[in-house]
């Protein structure tokens, strides 16, 4: 994938990893075809009943072989720009991983994995909730 | 402090900012940081009482734990947002404008199985 920071151009072996449940939001499907094929990549995904594990084996497939992951949710709604922004953080920055927030809505009380809202709780981590949602 | 959410507003100043944990949302990670943390990568941790209810690790918390701890830093985008599609349930409504009122699913089955109030025709 050819990334653009200022005037400076990198290509990088780029490979999007998904843990995913047997069913889903189609939402979510033509999110990831279509962001990710004006980048010429083929989205890896593993299922199976523990979301950890999959998504662990689906990284061991590509560690040795490219420069950068992209972790995908089966629920996250993006677009290809987002992902060309994201990526360009990244190597700007020079952090070692790039995250967008995801604003919490009506899923205060949903504390599953994977979805960990950004804002501040009591030990100084920042969260981003709206107003009247608990930290937990 | 931002005028709809918990974060200050100075938050944003900076297009990325450094953060302990984040999700898997849609994110990027540089395959060297990977290579230096011990497997398992996404492991859960129970509470003192062995449980899950509070107190506890997640296995994605745990994952961002381990990334600080081989020295790999995580930062948040502020200026580049995901959308996060949820299951809503659309009730009518005489009071409410456009004639509907919407609910989460989650505040749907944690509150009783009871519509909103503003919906209408309701038998709870």
């Amino acid at each position: 994938m050819l990334v653009r920071v200022g005037n400076v151009e990198a290509e990088l072996k780029v490979a999007a990893v998904m843990s995913t449940p047997r069913l889903g939001f189609t939402d979510n499907f033509f999110c990831v075809a279509s962001a990710l094929t004006p980048h010429g990549i083929s989205p890896i995904k593993v299922t199976g009943a523990f979301w950890g594990q999959c998504l662990q084996r689906a990284m061991e497939q590509v560690i040795d072989t490219h420069d950068v992951i992209l972790t995908i949710d089966y629920d996250t709604v993006f677009n290809a720009k987002t992902v060309e922004a994201l990526l360009a953080l990244l190597l700007h920055s020079g952090y070692d991983a790039i995250a967008a927030p995801d604003q919490a809505g009506g899923e205060c009380s949903d504390v599953r994995p994977g979805r960990q809202r950004l804002g501040r709780e009591d030990n100084g981590r920042r969260r981003l909730l709206p107003k009247g949602c608990p930290a937990g | 402090m931002d005028e709809k959410t918990t974060v200050d507003g100075d938050f944003f100043q900076k297009v990325v900012q450094p953060v302990e944990t984040a999700h898997f949302g849609l994110t990027f990670l540089r395959t060297a940081a990977l290579k230096k943390m011990k497997k398992p990568w996404f492991l859960a941790k129970a509470n003192a009482d062995g449980e899950f209810t509070g107190g506890h690790v997640d296995e994605d918390i745990g994952f961002w734990k381990s990334w600080a701890a081989c020295g790999n830093k995580l930062g948040l985008a502020t200026h580049v947002s995901v959308g996060h599609a949820e299951l809503m349930v659309t009730w009518p409504s005489r009071t409410a404008e456009g004639g509907k009122v919407q609910q989460h699913t989650t505040e749907y089955w944690n509150g009783g199985q009871k519509a909103p109030e503003a919906a209408w025709g309701q038998v709870n």
